[in-house]
């Protein structure tokens, strides 16, 4: 056994090599999704049971929860949390800093990612990022609290809620690492993939899973620059007294502030100029996991191969124009706010090609049902429906009722967090066997999709009723309202729900730790699938192939060509 | 596993020749060049929006920024002849160059600290007015990157002394290059912001 | 084709992710018809109409694509007999066909959309009674012109306990300027022009049952406008992130008939204008009655 002779250290910790550095992703990005889900079982737990005390929670937070109810302002940070670590280092690094690292170079057939020191680098920035993000709940005053939007002046000044002093400012400080971190990925990938292809590999023969992430690392490069550079004005707004974002005449506990003439309004438009990108770097890795898993289990070509790339681009690419629908009733210009309509909508366009070049790709087929095709089948399934409720709020005459509604927590929740959180399971199923060696039990794989699927829509789909009927977002206690009280058994049948699919993942977790030693071994290519990751060994040492990278003489999706022997041919085979 | 081909110790390095190595080492440059192309693109628009502001005063820049400009401007120049002089092999006149061009960034970091003292005592600090605010704000950031120039430098005589730069092969003296003029036209982008816009 | 995965070829998932996606499909859609939109009270009728519109649409869309997802996988399942699978990936007619129709059926959309959009935020006619609502944590206060129609300067210096809005009384403008906290009264069918402007943090109003949500953003004014058509008192709330009091920042908003208004504005108003030394003081009272 070669790896006995280097260090633990080397080989577990300060890896260069792109598949353990992955792994090191995957374990951060679980974790950090674990308690994410945590704090959302205890939104849940309020708004299904508002104000109820119990008592057994108080060991656990004591400030939070004194005497076992929760405090609002409680509520505020652990929703405020909840959105930082999912949408962040959860759905940014599960799918794009985990799998893009350990896929891209074998998908490509390269021995490893065109800067291993800068990757190690990488994930070695966002680890102190998480850290300073999870400590910041023990700090005075808690969590940051102005949502994961972090809106000023709400977010600027020390005084607008407990979580805005020093709970805020370890949010500001752990972005930032986030930041650094996700924009050297994304430099990397886009350098790997454009230079480091094995012959043969064209750019229209790469993999959809590839693309997405060539797309991607763009994507983060070229937007989380703004927010970093929003991140640091607000910082010196907080600290040093200038005025960015905060304007003259801010009164706030007896005390007038001294800022002078900032705009609350720019913060909003530099967050969401990285904000809309994110949206779809969480979203086009699940896209190209989907067309990928579909394929091969449903042995058919992907169809439509071409308008899947070109609706990749497009996708990206009008990303950057889109920002400002997050702001119809902002304030800002109405005639802006047209304009980001047409943009908005028209990101449908693409989408839609997606949706229907999906359909008929398993038209056709012969589906084998593992779990990763069922996740895969998942993805179609909450990409559409959270796609449908998009041109609701794109449309900014019918936002002005839905915008910060649950409406609008019913419809992401499907697009972004749905069928990127079902894209990236599906891909853990699907990509497992090479990166332990091993594979996951199928019969816990199932029970986790079927209940994750079911209480997936149970939990998500009852929101859009609340949100027509008027329910706002990021509030503490519905009943305050009298209109909103007839919703309370929606809200309960919902917590409920939250539960069920917060313990669904407790079966994928244990899956995944126990199979790495207990699975059964994998061959190298379990799934008979075409792609050329599955050319390299089971468990793939460090510099993947052990003689020759093999070229690529064909696309990676030939699945039941006529007149061929077997149903597949590697995209490796001549 | 028997596949495992090499100890994960050392990274491997994926480029096939070094002449991939070279290209892959520039676009990666480039790209990142565009990633700092975007914060100061970002730090730009929020400067325009912030000058349409009620509050929004003029500020007179030092003229000690003139003396910056005329340094940053002199040692992408002297960095240049150092680039040349690499090329040619002549390593002696490489490293006088690279010298007088890391001699040069830090009075270009001196001259904007000596902008940013005499902004201090004509009563003008970060928080005075928006204006002074971008002023720090974006000649800081742009100072940081300056100081990664400089960094970069020291690394080069490093490599030098250590006798593994070999003129030909090594291609940092490059790659330093084009990062030292980014940087250089970036003030000079910013000067222009500071002084045309608002 | 002798390694297939173990167990993928049972019948039983397919069929059961066609029967669950099916289900979802028909509950998910019967529910969602027994929760309507807030009882309208305004003259926005036509956003509810353009809501219902995309509702139709996407809603046709949504069935029929999941029954359709669900029949693919029910019939193209791995286990039927002589299942095979075709190699066909490309049609550039079926591909264009639903790249133009997508965008066919958004474009009137878009359009209708617009249209509205520039009906809602255009300028608000001149009769409208015009109301400056001030959000704080976490109250809400509605700041009245009084009968010279002109707002009083306010000045961030003077907020106090007794001076919310923090008006300034030297300004003739706000001699008869008045204040509602958490209360605000307009007549029925006339518009209605709020403005906004914000102490602390950002706010939103939002009015429910009138298709109304506007931020208040600290640093500028913004504004709404709409025509009440109903009378009677609906709530009012905060829909933007303000603050630990967020989930209570709530008012009412009362919809009188044109002469119970004016009725009402003289039962009130002059008490504020004869105090006008404390414009704050009296409305709390007149919330009471």
């Amino acid at each position: 056994m070669e790896h006995e002779k280097q260090g633990f250290v080397s080989r577990y910790i300060f890896s260069f090599d792109h598949k353990m550095i992955g792994k090191q992703y995957f374990t951060l990005a679980m974790s950090m999704g674990f308690i994410g889900g945590i704090l959302a079982v205890l939104i849940r737990l309020q708004l299904g049971f508002p104000s109820q005390p119990w008592p057994f929670l108080e060991n656990l937070f004591p400030v939070g929860m004194a005497s076992g109810i929760m405090t609002p302002e409680f509520y505020v940070s652990l929703f405020t949390m909840h959105g930082t670590i999912m949408v962040f280092f959860l759905l940014s690094l599960l799918p794009v800093s985990g799998f893009g690292n350990f896929l891209i170079p074998l998908q490509i057939g390269a021995r490893d990612m065109a800067f291993p020191f800068l990757n190690m680098l990488s994930f070695w920035t966002v680890v102190p990022g998480a850290i300073i993000i999870i400590i910041s709940f023990f700090v005075e005053g808690g969590a940051a609290a102005s949502g994961w939007t972090a809106y000023p002046p709400l977010s600027g000044i020390r005084s607008a809620i407990p979580g805005s002093g020093l709970g805020q400012t370890l949010w500001l400080v752990g972005m930032i690492f986030f930041v650094a971190s996700f924009t050297m990925g994304g430099l990397n990938f886009v350098v790997t993939i454009l230079n480091l292809r094995t012959k043969g590999l064209r750019m229209m023969r790469m993999p959809l899973t590839t693309w997405a992430q060539f797309v991607v690392g763009i994507l983060g490069l070229l937007s989380f620059p703004a927010l970093a550079a929003g991140a640091l004005l607000l910082t010196f707004d907080r600290s040093l007294g200038t005025s960015f974002f905060l304007p003259a005449g801010i009164f706030i506990g007896d005390t007038l502030m001294p800022h002078e003439g900032g705009t609350p309004l720019l913060w909003q438009h530099l967050f969401w100029f990285l904000g809309h990108p994110e949206v779809y770097i969480i979203m086009l890795p699940a896209m190209g996991f989907t067309s990928d898993i579909l394929a091969t289990f449903c042995r058919r070509p992907i169809f439509g191969y071409r308008s899947m790339v070109y609706a990749i681009m497009a996708i990206g690419t009008l990303s950057f124009l889109v920002w400002g629908h997050h702001m119809f009733v902002s304030g800002m210009s109405p005639f802006l706010g047209s304009l980001f309509v047409v943009t908005t909508l028209a990101i449908a366009i693409p989408s839609a090609v997606k949706a229907f070049n999906w359909l008929f790709t398993i038209a056709r087929a012969r589906i084998q049902f593992t779990s990763a095709s069922l996740f895969g089948l998942g993805v179609v399934s909450l990409f559409v429906t959270g796609g449908l409720t998009g041109i609701f709020l794109g449309t900014n005459a019918v936002d002005i009722q839905l915008h910060d509604t649950y409406f609008v927590v019913g419809h992401f929740h499907f697009i972004m967090a749905g069928a990127g959180l079902f894209g990236a399971f599906g891909a853990v199923y699907y990509w497992y066997p090479k990166m332990f060696g091993r594979m996951l039990s199928e019969r816990l794989g199932k029970i986790h999709f079927w209940i994750t699927f079911v209480a997936y829509y149970a939990v998500f789909f009852p929101m859009h009723y609340l949100g027509v009927s008027g329910m706002m977002r990021r509030i503490y206690d519905p009943n305050v309202y009298e209109f909103l009280q007839p919703l309370q058994p929606v809200n309960l049948f919902i917590t409920i729900s939250a539960f069920v699919l917060f313990a669904g993942q407790l079966v994928f977790i244990y899956n995944y730790f126990v199979s790495m030693r207990r699975g059964a071994p994998a061959t190298a290519n379990p799934w008979n699938a075409a792609g050329l990751e599955w050319s390299a060994p089971a468990h793939p040492g460090h510099g993947n192939w052990e003689g020759e990278i093999p070229p690529a003489h064909r696309w990676p999706y030939d699945y039941s060509e006529p007149g061929k022997k077997r149903d597949f041919t590697p995209q490796w085979e001549a | 596993m028997s596949s495992t081909t090499a100890g994960a110790a050392a990274p491997i390095d994926a480029a096939r020749t070094p002449a991939d190595r070279r290209h892959i080492n520039r676009l990666g440059l480039l790209v990142a060049l565009g990633g700092i192309t975007m914060l100061f693109a970002a730090f730009t628009s929020a400067y325009i929006v912030r000058s349409g502001g009620g509050d929004w005063a003029a500020l007179e820049l030092p003229p000690v920024l003139w003396m910056s400009t005329a340094l940053i401007v002199g040692s992408s120049l002297t960095l240049e002849l150092a680039r040349r002089a690499f090329q040619r092999g002549s390593l002696p006149s490489f490293r006088s160059w690279s010298a007088a061009t890391a001699a040069l960034g830090t009075g270009f970091l001196a001259s904007q600290y000596a902008a940013w003292l005499s902004l201090n005592e004509a009563g003008i600090y970060l928080q005075s007015h928006p204006k002074s605010s971008f002023f720090f704000v974006l000649t800081g950031v742009h100072a940081v990157h300056l100081l990664a120039g400089v960094v970069a430098l020291l690394a080069l005589f490093g490599l030098a002394a250590a006798g593994r730069l070999v003129p030909g092969r090594s291609d940092a003296p490059t790659l330093t290059a084009i990062y030292w003029h980014f940087v250089g036209g970036l003030w000079i982008y910013l000067l222009a912001v500071l002084s045309l816009l608002g | 084709m002798a390694d297939e995965p173990k167990g993928s070829r049972g019948s039983l998932q397919g069929i059961a992710m066609a029967v669950v996606i099916w289900a979802i499909v028909v509950l998910s859609s019967l529910y969602y018809v027994r929760y309507g939109v807030p009882e309208l009270a305004s003259d926005r009728g036509y956003l509810d109409n353009l809501y219902y519109v995309i509702l139709g649409i996407t809603g046709a869309a949504y069935i029929l694509y999941q029954l359709a997802l669900g029949y693919v996988i029910y019939r193209y399942r791995g286990d039927r007999p002589g299942a095979e699978s075709s190699y066909w990936h490309e049609s550039h007619k079926l591909e264009l066909t639903w790249t133009i129709g997508t965008a066919a059926i958004l474009i009137p959309i878009v359009f209708t959309g617009l249209i509205y959009w520039d009906r809602v935020r255009g300028p608000a006619p001149d009769d409208a009674v015009t109301v400056m609502a001030v959000g704080a944590q976490f109250q809400w206060d509605f700041h009245y012109p009084g009968a010279d129609g002109e707002f009083g300067r306010f000045d961030p210096t003077l907020y106090a306990i007794d001076n919310q809005i923090g008006l300034d009384e030297t300004d003739p403008a706000a001699a008869d300027d008045w204040v509602l906290t958490n209360q605000l009264v307009i007549p029925v069918n006339r518009p209605a022009r709020i403005l906004m402007r914000s102490k602390d943090v950002q706010h939103a109003i939002f009015l429910p049952n009138f298709r109304v949500k506007q931020d208040l953003v600290p640093g500028m004014t913004t504004e709404v406008w709409f025509t009440p058509v109903k009378t009677g008192s609906y709530e009012v709330a905060c829909a933007e992130l303000c603050g630990l009091g967020h989930y209570r920042m709530r008012a009412f908003l009362e919809v009188m008939e044109e002469s119970d208004y004016q009725q009402w504005l003289s039962d009130n108003a002059p008490a504020a204008v004869a105090d006008a030394a404390d414009p704050a003081a009296d409305p709390p009272t007149a919330s009471a009655e």
